[in-house]
């Protein structure tokens, strides 16, 4: 772990809307939570950034009130969350990784239906106001398992916004999701934010986190590695850009570390380098003087800025998140299922 | 409150647009009563027919033919011989002949044994056979006992199918009555839970501030309402199309539905608790209604089974309820008279719903 990490500003100062402090969850010898404390900034988009089994859903469980803590505490808006965490769920919303709904109702049932859970009673204004919200308006007839991918976690996030919350919380929003879906979503987050409503969401896509998220929180193995800006995470890493480049000629990679502004380099499969620059600007002009210098004709160029990735990259040595194309749900509506069982009410 | 009823709502709704839980709810207990009384049954409400072979004018004679011609739907004939009486019975105008021999008096004042008197009956076709036996047996029995309905004085207000309820679907429809609400429960509550628990409805739903005990309870209040619903259906159909009698008082069936509907409720409970997804869950509630189908006396009586399955009927909640349910509707039995069926379906549920309890996982 960098120097750069060590100092965490977990510490919101001013208007914390969700204080943990030592957070642990221990699932027999696996400390799926292992101590972890931060803030959540009222009126911010936080995020949890981490791979799958880095305790980003075990954290949210426990501060929406569904998973007992073996240590610690949290406090939302003002109210310990554990041991009775009723008065908590009253005020946040929740949007769970599994989408869990209701066959036979319609959307607009499932809505009042949810409303009905928070003690709250929609209107039938009210509830299209929210479908509109989530751009469902015209799906309100709908039978939720006519929904696609897409349009189902736009239904999970509407009910995670019934009863008007003050902190709403999406548990990987778009995991799954193809990218046109993705960012219609990433819109109507934007959106629910916008109207004052604070929002964690947890992800391992680093596109996501960057682009939505004011602050982000780096987990792993349970612990919380850095919590910064995306911006001020990207900066401790001391890397300003990849480049990448291949040469007319091969040469001695000593050549090349030593440029102004590369801090490290290598070379792959014989032909191509790679250079991480703490100033792309100096790197490059350093390496076109040397080519120029040399006779050689640079081929390839390209300049990728540093993220997110690299950020976890560096942190644990792991890379975020495999990408997961293959089994990406598609924005197709499924195929209406209608099970029922042999004897008896099924319904 | 609110929020209980707004989910009663919800689940009737789901419910109703459910046509497969519909059809299997309402539809198919009706179609089953029908199919089987044509089957099975001697026409509906047809009177079964016995030819008695009387070798013997003495007293006890007199009264046994007596008693069966006051009996309700058996028909007596008396051929001369017996030669004659089991002709009848193989051209199928009989279905049973009973012979009362020529030493009958004699026999009945001298020896203290029971006197065993020769009964024939088709093999080929064993329910009306065993209908026709039970009736038989139930009637010599009460005249030898001297208690036959010929001496008012003695007579005792007969209880249970037997001595009253002739024909096979009045037999029966208690038994579809007490099968309906056995599946209507058990499916209604496993299905449902382990269907909420696997899709992560129930995760979900924890995440508000909802009491489960709201939840749960509008879903089993809909599951007792439902199998009353049905109970009435069955009757209803059963009296209307098929002439079932209804002799009981309808508010103790009721009674005595809710209680049943209760324990499979529970017991519907219990195998949600225990099973992580719908295969299991499936297994599970076929595992445990099968034999409670077949075995509880709801298609047959269970009393001529072989004495080693007894145990298994005794300790099968589906046997005790169609007992009652038979004994109120057919007998017109007291709440009193039903109190130990209700009192075994009570301890019941309570194992049920400690078992559960123990065990029951929300995801």
């Amino acid at each position: 772990m960098s120097a750069a990490f060590a100092a965490l500003p977990a510490d919101a100062g001013g208007d914390a809307v969700i204080s943990i402090r030592e957070l642990t969850k221990r699932y027999g010898e696996l400390v799926a939570v292992d101590g972890i404390s931060f803030e959540v900034r009222r009126g911010e988009v936080f995020g949890i950034l981490g791979p799958n089994g880095a305790g980003k859903t075990t954290t949210l469980e426990m501060v929406e009130g569904l998973s007992c803590p073996d240590g610690g505490e949290v406090v939302v808006d003002g109210l310990s969350a554990w041991p009775d965490p009723t008065a908590v769920k009253a005020r946040i919303g929740v949007q769970l990784q599994a989408t869990a709904l209701f066959d036979y109702l319609r959307l607009r049932e499932i809505i009042h239906l949810f409303g009905s859970c928070y003690g709250v009673r929609r209107t039938p204004a009210e509830i299209d106001a929210l479908l509109d919200r989530v751009g469902l308006l015209e799906k309100r007839d709908s039978f939720a398992d006519q929904l696609s991918g897409g349009q189902a976690q736009r239904l999970s996030i509407a009910l995670a916004l019934v009863n008007d919350p003050v902190v709403t919380f999406l548990d990987e929003p778009t995991t799954g999701l193809d990218p046109r879906a993705r960012r219609a979503l990433w819109d109507v987050i934007r959106a629910i934010n916008a109207a004052g409503t604070t929002v964690v969401l947890t992800t391992h896509y680093m596109e996501e986190a960057e682009r939505l998220c004011a602050r982000v929180a780096v987990m792993d193995h349970g612990h919380l590695m850095a919590l910064d800006t995306p911006r001020a995470l990207v900066r401790g890493l001391g890397a300003d850009a990849h480049v990448t480049f291949t040469l007319s000629e091969p040469l001695p990679l000593e050549a090349l570390c030593g440029l102004d502004g590369v801090s490290s380099c290598s070379a792959h499969d014989g032909e191509g380098y790679a250079m991480v620059a703490d100033s792309a600007q100096r790197a490059v002009v350093s390496l076109l003087d040397l080519a120029a210098a040399r006779g050689l004709t640079i081929e390839n160029l390209d300049v990728q800025g540093a993220n997110l990735e690299d950020v976890f990259l560096r942190m644990t040595g792991r890379k975020l998140a495999e990408e997961d194309e293959e089994d990406e749900r598609t924005d197709e509506p499924e195929k209406p299922r209608r099970r029922g069982f042999l004897f008896g009410g099924g319904g | 409150m609110r929020a209980f009823l707004d989910f009663l709502r919800a689940f009737t709704i789901m419910f109703l647009r459910n046509r497969q839980a519909l059809f299997w709810t309402f539809f198919f207990p009706v179609l089953l009563m029908g199919l089987l009384g044509i089957v099975f049954g001697r026409g509906f409400g047809g009177d079964l027919n016995l030819a008695i072979v009387r070798l013997d004018n003495g007293m006890v004679a007199n009264v046994m033919v007596q008693a069966f011609k006051n009996a309700d739907g058996i028909t007596v004939s008396q051929p001369a011989t017996e030669a004659d009486a089991l002709k009848q019975l193989k051209d199928g105008t009989v279905q049973g002949v009973l012979v009362l021999p020529s030493d009958l008096q004699q026999r009945f004042a001298e020896e203290d044994d029971t006197t065993r008197l020769p009964f024939h009956y088709d093999n080929s076709d064993l329910a009306t056979a065993g209908q026709i036996m039970g009736v038989t047996q139930q009637i010599v029995e009460s005249v030898g006992n001297g208690i036959a309905k010929v001496q008012p004085k003695l007579a005792i207000r007969p209880l249970g199918v037997k001595s009253q309820s002739l024909s096979y679907l009045d037999f029966l429809v208690p038994g579809i009555v007490a099968l309906s609400i056995m599946q209507t429960a058990i499916f209604g509550i496993a299905g449902t839970i382990v269907t909420y628990k696997e899709k992560g409805v129930l995760r979900r739903l924890r995440a508000t501030p909802l009491p489960m005990r709201s939840f749960m309870g509008s879903n089993v209040t809909m599951r007792v309402v439902t199998a009353l619903i049905q109970t009435a259906i069955v009757l209803a159909v059963g009296m209307l199309l098929f002439h079932v009698k209804v002799n009981g008082s309808l508010a103790l069936v009721a009674v005595v539905a809710i209680v049943g509907a209760g324990c499979f409720v529970s017991l519907g409970f219990t195998i949600a608790a225990v099973s992580k997804n719908q295969e299991v869950a499936q297994a599970l509630m076929n595992v445990v209604q099968t034999p409670m189908m077949f075995l509880s006396g709801i298609f047959f009586p269970m009393n001529n089974a072989p004495a080693w399955i007894q145990p298994v009927v005794k300790v099968l909640p589906l046997t005790y309820l169609a007992d009652a349910l038979r004994a109120v509707i057919i007998g017109d039995a007291s709440l009193w008279a039903v109190r130990w069926d209700l009192a075994i379906l009570l301890a019941a549920t309570g194992v049920f719903v400690m078992t559960a309890w123990r065990f029951f996982r929300w995801e």
